[in-house]
């Protein structure tokens, strides 16, 4: 996603709700309350949307500088060609400054010009300046031109009649344009708010419908039906409350972030690398695409959600801080999601996943109420605990411990150095 | 705020509920009187008006208020406890809300909630936090302590955006002294506290880690509560700003 697009709501675009997200006094009027849920699922879907479109959209439109050089070349071609086919000076000139009023004028469409490059282009008092010039510059070169065979005091005469002429025919032309502009402003507004409650139907569709269905079909099987509503709630809230680029990456291309509604196991691109062991069989994390630096909360908020849709148990999961996911938290990583496999595993509910941003360190911290278990008494074979938390972390550079005490039930500590 | 709404445990608790859809209110009623004798329906109420006109009429001790209310001028929860707090002065409030946005948390908090809980809380839980409530203490769920912690602790380093005040740290090492003067900056015991909480901990288990008593912690929660309705820092004065509500 480019971020030059944020560099402001277009003016061209007509949004129904405020294309504000950022809350920096946008509120339209001043009620002295607007509800939150209206401003974040509105103005975040709005932005998902247009984020997507922008990013859609391969041909840019020229800039100012562009735009200037092609019609100084244009315009000196010009010049030449006429002083070589041997028209008089004065017609060559007019017709130089008739050419470029009428191109510098045309270059302020929209068209040519990227509205969203220059948001201040259709709006600023540099429109008015340079529209005004364009125009003195055309009539000047016309009646430069026709001054090759008028004389000054006809020309004059001319000039004022067909402005005159010009007057009466805007006069009859304006209600027709003006119906015509205020038409396609509400049709834009029409259009934008209709594309949104699309984007809503086709989305609940996918995903509340969906799973309503599958709730129908297993509700004989209750853990399964926590389970299913579990999964679309997080969904659901993620959409409503998270952050716009997740939701506009879940939107837009269904990859690991949009998991299906399904409860199923999410996708397994990379494999685990501890071997065989019990998290061979455990569900490996959903590894974003490797280049995306991706903000840490959202891996892990989406790989607790991989653990808690296989499992089937919930996970409280609380971010402080953030830092974008690079490849040294890689161990972190796979060690909490095999502690959280575990505390869904043999540990009981609340399940409560914990991590902190600090200065030069992330802790994960991963809480269970079950029975706790003797951490120097392992039974043969606990490869998961003993390698794919303990040793993965130890030669990552960082540090896991694990408390357990009967009946307060297991918490795994892990600690991992930021190098910069 | 305290004061006179702290009763002993014998004490009927009476409770107004909030909410605008039906079938959860009923849901919320019947669990609590199904769940415990010491707890009574006071009134309930679907919209900002009714709802300001309920709490006004009956005066509960403890309001479960959802965040999202129809009506009003669409404020929602902190319309209502802002509107209700002239008739209703000694009423505590728990946000009852599926929303876990900062955004919904801060402006209901600020409003003067002592506590937030999602809907999906079990009802033992429940009934253990309005019993918390009504004894005058602040509810804090794992969400609502990191939330804390984002918002007024110190584990922001990279900066996020813009121009952020460089940390002031506290040189407060036992961490119990009355900082009544920094409301911005959570001393480093309540960091703890706020840290354990956000990592599953009960209150019962925070005393035993940092070996402080169960009151201690309510203590420390309450403090930060306040600091948390009083503070002016960032993110949490601009949400009070944009809301009116300071």
């Amino acid at each position: 996603m480019a971020e030059p697009n944020r560099m402001g709501p277009s003016p061209g675009r007509t949004h129904p709700a405020g294309s504000d997200s950022s809350g920096t006094g946008a509120g339209a009027g001043d009620p002295a309350f607007d509800s939150p849920l209206r401003r974040t699922t509105l103005s975040s879907l709005v932005d998902a949307a247009s984020r997507i479109r922008e990013s859609q959209r391969n041909v840019r439109p020229a800039t100012v500088g562009v735009v200037t050089a092609l019609v100084g070349v244009l315009a000196i071609g010009l010049t030449t060609w006429g002083v070589m086919v041997g028209l008089p000076d004065r017609v060559v000139v007019g017709l130089s400054m008739v050419f470029i009023g009428v191109a510098v004028g045309w270059a302020q469409m929209s068209f040519v010009m990227d509205d969203q490059l220059h948001p201040e282009m259709h709006t600023s008092r540099i429109t008015i300046v340079v529209t005004a010039v364009s125009m003195m510059t055309t009539i000047v070169g016309v009646l430069v031109m026709f001054s090759t065979v008028l004389r000054l005091v006809s020309l004059i005469q001319g000039a004022v009649a067909g402005f005159v002429m010009i007057l009466a025919l805007g006069v009859i032309i304006a209600p027709w344009w003006i119906s015509l502009v205020s038409d396609l402003g509400m049709q834009r507004a029409r259009t934008a708010s209709e594309e949104l409650r699309a984007d809503i139907a086709s989305r609940l569709h996918d995903s509340v419908l969906q799973t309503l269905a599958l709730i129908q079909m297993q509700s004989g099987d209750a853990t399964k039906v926590a389970a299913l509503a579990r999964a679309q709630e997080r969904d659901l809230r993620e959409w409503l409350y998270g952050d716009p680029e997740a939701a506009a990456s879940s939107m837009g291309a269904p990859g690991p972030a949009a998991m299906p509604a399904t409860g199923s196991v999410p996708p397994s691109e990379p494999p685990m690398k501890a071997g065989p062991g019990p998290s061979a069989a455990a569900p490996p994390p959903a590894v974003p695409p490797p280049g995306a630096r991706e903000p840490l909360s959202r891996v892990i908020k989406r790989v607790s959600a991989g653990v808690e849709d296989a499992r089937e148990k919930p996970i409280d999961v609380v971010v402080v801080g953030e830092c974008p996911y690079t490849p040294n938290l890689e161990a972190l990583l796979y060690a909490a999601v095999e502690a959280m496999n575990n505390a869904a595993k043999h540990g009981a509910a609340p399940i409560s996943v914990y991590a902190e941003v600090g200065a030069d360190r992330v802790q994960v911290f991963v809480r269970d109420h079950g029975g706790g278990f003797d951490v120097d008494r392992l039974p043969a074979g606990h490869l998961g605990v003993k390698e794919s938390i303990l040793g993965r972390m130890k030669r990552a550079g960082g540090t896991a411990e694990i408390v357990s005490r009967p009946g307060w039930g297991t918490e795994v500590r892990l600690t991992q150095p930021l190098r910069s | 705020m305290t004061g006179e709404a702290v009763g002993d445990n014998v004490r009927r608790i009476r409770i107004g509920v909030v909410d605008d859809h039906d079938l959860f209110r009923a849901g919320v009623i019947a669990a609590i009187t199904s769940a415990a004798d010491d707890l009574e329906i006071v009134g309930q109420a679907g919209d900002v008006e009714s709802s300001v006109r309920m709490i006004a009429e009956t005066k509960p001790d403890v309001v479960l208020l959802d965040v999202h209310v129809p009506g009003g001028e669409g404020g929602g929860g902190s319309e209502i406890i802002l509107r209700s707090m002239p008739y209703a002065p000694h009423t505590l409030y728990l946000a009852l809300s599926v929303s876990d946005a900062p955004v919904d948390v801060g402006a209901v908090i600020r409003a003067g909630a002592r506590g937030y809980v999602t809907k999906t809380i079990t009802a033992d839980d429940l009934i253990a936090s309005i019993r918390q409530v009504a004894e005058g203490y602040a509810v804090f769920s794992p969400k609502l302590a990191g939330f804390v912690l984002n918002a007024l602790g110190p584990a922001q380093s990279p900066p996020a955006s813009g121009a952020r005040t460089p940390q002031p740290t506290v040189p407060d090492l036992d961490g119990d002294l009355d900082d009544d003067i920094d409301i911005d900056v959570l001393s480093p015991r309540e960091q703890e506290v706020m840290r354990l909480i956000a990592r599953g901990y009960s209150y019962k288990e925070v005393a035993a880690e940092l070996f402080i008593s169960i009151k201690t912690v309510e203590t420390h929660v309450s403090k930060v509560l306040r600091k948390l309705q009083l503070s002016n820092r960032g993110e949490l004065a601009r949400w009070a700003a944009h809301r009116r509500i300071v």
